[in-house]
């Protein structure tokens, strides 16, 4: 606790920052994100794809993967009784829709835990270790950086066979964590010669016990904006594997699983394309506009100046 | 100058051999190979094993791996199983297809998406400002896959007033003016080139913003004003600072354009790198894919490059660097 101590008392060195008088900073997010149309807008609607797809097999109207009837309910344009049509093999798109947005967000969720956690460790490595193996490091980021994603991803699935949805999530994990290790290296470097921290290892804390305790929580706001950042970039790389029939194993539907079923054969049955692709859309622009008041609300810079 | 130009391509060959290395570790590390595939899957065990020695998979991974890398740095891509040619000469085919649409994305994109961001930055908080700026939101949302199934859908069959798929239309190409097959390239080009265009356009339109609202408080803007410079003027002072985030951009986009020149060119049926990749990679054919994702990592560090070298250009205080 000494440290914090410390740290506040380095008033100087610190960039002004606007205290409300009541609330942690929690609450003051909160409160700057209550007070942003956009952010509640966004917040609502990620609330309602959440509660929509957790929810799916109370609301689905069928099983996602039922074949209806492959005669006389196949392919049919949007209809009261199927909302979102049916696609070529009489499935309801809808019940498919409802259930691979589980799929979707569970795997973006889960693989943007695994690229933020990686990411972070090896940014954070960087960042405390020698300047040699920080650039030894960091030089790989570079390479990796620089690699065609879509295609190596595509690449290993094909060869690999069909993959299961948890090695899916790690192979998405583990591709995506490299510009958060960079963030991460930047944030602790800027960082790691403030008086609280030298400070901190002064009083004998070693380098991991002084990351997790002082600097993790005070990089934890550019974390979360990369966060979301994070979960919006695998769900658009995820849904692109599932295009290219890479992605999560059939029939399993993810919402680019389904934008696949019917973009072979587009003209003849967009309703199969359009609605999936119309819920990545809105999450991720609901993700976007989150992810912008989340920075704005989190940087003190662009709070009104005291 | 010259230093920092070397030191930089320099890095760029380390990034390049790297890139190299990840690749063919991961897919050697995938079960089977191209002798499986070749002549289907009946092809004898004997027959199997002559091709493996006859591509050198039969040898220890270790010195497949530094026969290639040298075999790279020669300039010898290797010959593919698949289409039993020179990996060269199929590069060579592909390539040209996939430079032009890139290069025509990237020249709409930064073009119009520069105009977009200084017209917007200009007069702020306005309505075509917040129109412009939601719906440059929305298309940066978009997949870019579905976005190109759903322009093909829309301008191709909903109102079919351009080509489907292909570089150019075979019954008639041949019969056409040197001026017609221009045409005719040009005509086809416009739905893949806009598609990959559009979400580039998007974030450069609003880096361009930024970046121009960022500079329009710093004190030679207010120079420039006090002494009585017209607001064209002021522009060029501003914008040519302005550009700074906007030529990094140039850098950064590269990789998200060769992803996205992935799925245009399967849709749109365009023969570029990205579809030799794909059928590549459903042959198991090494030598193809790994020299695609070198040129593209390739491609992207001398994308890299180029943005710091405008970064030159444009800044003189970062060209005694």
């Amino acid at each position: 606790m000494g440290a914090t101590v410390v740290a506040e008392s380095a008033g100087e060195l610190t960039p002004p920052r606007s205290r409300t008088p009541l609330g942690g900073p929690a609450v003051r997010v909160g409160r700057e994100l209550r007070g942003h149309p956009r952010t509640r807008v966004a917040l609502a609607l990620l609330a309602g794809l959440v509660v929509a797809t957790v929810g799916a097999p109370l609301l689905a109207p069928h099983d996602p993967n039922a074949v209806l009837d492959a005669v006389a309910l196949k392919s049919l344009p949007p209809s009261l009784a199927h909302p979102f049509g049916t696609d070529p093999y009489s499935r309801d798109v809808l019940s498919r829709v409802l259930f691979g947005g589980r799929v979707t967000l569970g795997v973006a969720l889960l693989a943007a835990a695994v690229t933020m956690g990686v990411g972070t460790a090896y940014g954070a490595a960087a960042a405390l270790a020698g300047p040699r193996t920080d650039a030894a490091l960091m030089r790989v980021v570079d390479a990796m950086l620089s690699l065609p994603r879509v295609l190596l991803l595509f690449a290993l699935v094909a060869l690999w066979g069909q993959v299961t949805v948890p090695l899916l999530v790690l192979f998405l994990g583990l591709t995506s964590w490299f510009g958060v290790s960079r963030l991460v290296r930047a944030e602790v470097r800027a960082l790691r010669e403030r008086e609280f921290v030298v400070a901190a290892r002064a009083l004998g804390g070693g380098t991991v016990a002084v990351f997790f305790r002082h600097l993790l929580p005070n990089i934890a706001a550019p974390l979360l904006v990369a966060g979301t950042l994070a979960v919006r970039n695998v769900i658009l790389l995820e849904a692109g594997l599932s295009f290219l029939g890479v992605g999560v194993p059939h029939p399993l539907a993810s919402w680019g699983s389904v934008i696949r079923d019917g973009a072979d054969q587009v003209a003849v049955h967009w309703w199969i394309t359009v609605f999936p692709g119309l819920a990545i859309v809105l999450t991720v622009l609901a993700l976007d506009a989150l992810g912008d008041g989340l920075r704005e609300a989190l940087d003190p810079r662009q709070l009104p100046r005291p | 100058m010259g230093r920092y130009l070397a030191g930089r391509v320099a890095q760029a060959l380390v990034t390049v051999a790297l890139v190299a290395t990840v690749t063919f570790v991961l897919l050697h590390l995938a079960p089977g190979d191209p002798c499986l595939d070749i002549e289907g899957r009946g092809v004898s065990a004997e027959l199997r094993e002559r091709c493996r020695v006859a591509y050198g998979l039969d040898r220890p991974l270790p010195e497949q791996y530094v026969r290639y890398l040298a075999a790279l740095a020669r300039g010898d891509l290797g010959w593919s199983p698949s289409l039993q040619e020179p990996v060269r000469s199929a590069l060579a085919r592909a390539l040209p297809n996939t430079l032009l649409l890139m290069g025509a994305a990237l020249a709409l994109a930064f073009g119009a998406g520069i105009a977009m961001g200084v017209a917007q930055a200009r007069r702020a908080g306005s309505l075509l400002d917040r129109v412009s700026g939601s719906l440059s939101m929305a298309v940066h949302a978009l997949p870019d896959f579905w976005l190109a199934t759903i322009l093909l859908l829309v301008f191709a069959y909903w109102i079919p007033i351009l080509p489907v798929t292909g570089t150019s239309d075979d019954l008639v190409y041949e019969s056409l003016s040197p001026l017609g097959k221009v045409a005719d390239r040009l005509y086809h080009m416009v739905l893949p080139a806009l598609t990959l265009a559009l979400l580039l356009f998007a974030a450069v339109a609003r880096h361009q913003r930024a970046a121009l609202l960022e500079v329009a408080h710093e004190d030679y803007v207010r120079t420039a004003r006090a002494k009585g410079l017209g607001e064209r003027g002021v522009l060029r002072h501003a914008l040519r600072n302005a550009l700074l985030p906007v030529i990094t951009l140039f850098g950064l986009a590269m990789p998200a354009l060769v992803g996205g020149a992935v799925f245009v060119e399967r849709i749109f049926n365009w023969p570029g790198m990205g579809q030799l990749a794909v059928t590549a990679v459903t042959r198991r054919d090494y030598w193809v894919v790994t020299a695609c994702v070198v040129v593209v990592s390739a491609m992207v560090a001398a994308g890299n490059l180029l943005a710091d070298l405008l970064h030159a250009a444009a800044d003189p205080r970062l060209r005694d660097r």
